[in-house]
């Protein structure tokens, strides 16, 4: 074929695939489910090599860590233990009450990462789930029980997942121990809350949970932790970075609402 | 048979695009195997296997692609296109200026379409120096092994 052919023939192609792109989802489920297997094997490939030598390169922080950790844990236990407590009171309380305890029916699907967004614009990766296992747009993706994004594009077998650590995705949160509501914005410099009110007491490390507000995330998610005030007092609102235990770039299995 | 050879490279390099590529992200930025392996191509003289990767690379890439499909196809085209043409009739032997300059350029170009979906002109600038420094480091590094043989003959 000619070159001057092969070109004209491509570029019609892509100009009728730009206008029906929509229709074109068919033709991207199957390729996507080709290269899935190799994608799969190289992203998890990728993920431990580069853990392995971040560990080598850190091993004299992760002893620290370990120290820290285990304090930590040690700390969470007997929170737990009170907290067992507490919901058990609370269980009678409402009893009493006449409350009924509404039940979680999400169910979660268990989907592993097969791939990434080509391009850096998008922060997205590629689930090996789709409409045959329960997943809708919209649907809520965890990670290690931290919210990370939500299904942008479904396809039978496999779905995309828009994160949160995009610059243009917008959740509206609240601040677990101040109560402080504000919109989670991702970009460049982290994940940011804004418009959180000047009254606010915000504290260092407490808790950044989905508000629930607008109905298109449910309430309650955790996010991650506040780690550092970024507003300045002349501000009229505050504005705080939020640290996410998990790291987007290292995501291999994720857990899907039905 | 050459073509089934490429159009392999091209599925691999796409696999990698999506898989590896983003261990190796700078603030997001990450490199596009498929632009720079064209303008490689472009850039030693081989414009068949160069149309092959615009052509063939854009469409793997966009059934990939979270965006609108046709984006990086159309961009990659119109690149090799005037690419081609310039490295035919006026820089028929780039320098290191040259190439970077085009790597910069074609990068921006194919990203600039995505502003659309995520206005980042911060990842727009790293994704182009990013692609420049990579590109232009692997061209000069293979310079020698991509050129034609029959060229390499007559020079």
């Amino acid at each position: 074929m000619k070159p001057s052919r092969f070109l004209i023939i491509i570029a019609i192609v892509a100009i009728l695939g730009l206008a029906f792109s929509t229709s074109l989802n068919p033709a991207r489920n199957i390729f996507v489910e080709i290269v899935s297997p190799f994608s799969h094997f190289f992203t998890n490939t990728g993920t431990r090599v580069s853990d392995f030598f971040h560990t080598i390169g850190s091993i004299s922080r992760l002893a620290r860590e370990n120290k820290e950790l285990t304090t930590n844990n040690l700390e969470l236990e007997s929170k737990l233990a009170n907290l067992d407590e507490v919901s058990h009171e609370n269980a009678l309380l409402k009893q009493e009450l006449g409350f009924y305890q509404k039940e979680k029916e999400n169910e979660l699907v268990p989907a592993q990462v097969i791939g990434s967004s080509p391009s850096g614009f998008l922060q997205t990766i590629k689930v090996d789930k789709g409409l045959a296992n329960g997943i809708r747009q919209g649907s809520v993706v965890l990670s290690r029980g931290f919210l990370i994004g939500k299904v942008s594009q479904v396809n039978e077998n496999n779905a995309e997942v828009f994160l949160i650590n995009n610059s243009n995705s917008l959740i509206p949160v609240v601040l677990q121990n101040s109560r402080g509501t504000g919109i989670l914005k991702g970009g460049l410099s982290g994940m940011i809350v804004e418009d959180i009110a000047l009254d606010s007491k915000v504290q260092i490390g407490e808790m950044v949970l989905t508000s629930g507000l607008g109905e298109e995330t449910p309430g309650g998610l955790p996010i991650g932790t506040v780690e550092k005030m970024l507003s300045v007092r002349s501000e009229i609102f505050q504005e705080v970075s939020v640290k996410s235990p998990i790291e987007f770039g290292k995501l291999e299995i994720v857990f899907i609402t039905k | 048979m050459k073509f089934f050879v490429n159009l392999l490279l091209i599925i691999a390099a796409v696999i990698l695009q999506i898989s590896l590529v983003k261990e190796f992200s700078i603030y997001f930025a990450v490199i596009n195997i498929i632009l720079i392996i064209m303008l490689m191509l472009v850039f030693a003289n081989r414009p068949i296997e160069a149309l092959w990767w615009a052509g063939l690379g854009g469409i793997a890439l966009d059934l990939v692609s979270p965006a609108r499909f046709g984006l990086f196809t159309l961009s990659l085209l119109v690149i090799y296109y005037v690419v081609n043409l310039l490295i035919q009739k006026v820089f028929t032997d780039p320098n290191i200026i040259v190439v970077a300059t085009i790597f910069f350029v074609s990068s921006i170009f194919v990203d600039a379409a995505w502003l659309f979906v995520n206005p980042s002109w911060q990842v727009l600038l790293i994704n182009a120096i990013y692609n420049t420094v990579v590109g232009s480091v692997f061209y000069f590094l293979c310079r020698d092994r991509l050129r034609p043989k029959e060229a390499i003959r007559i020079s």
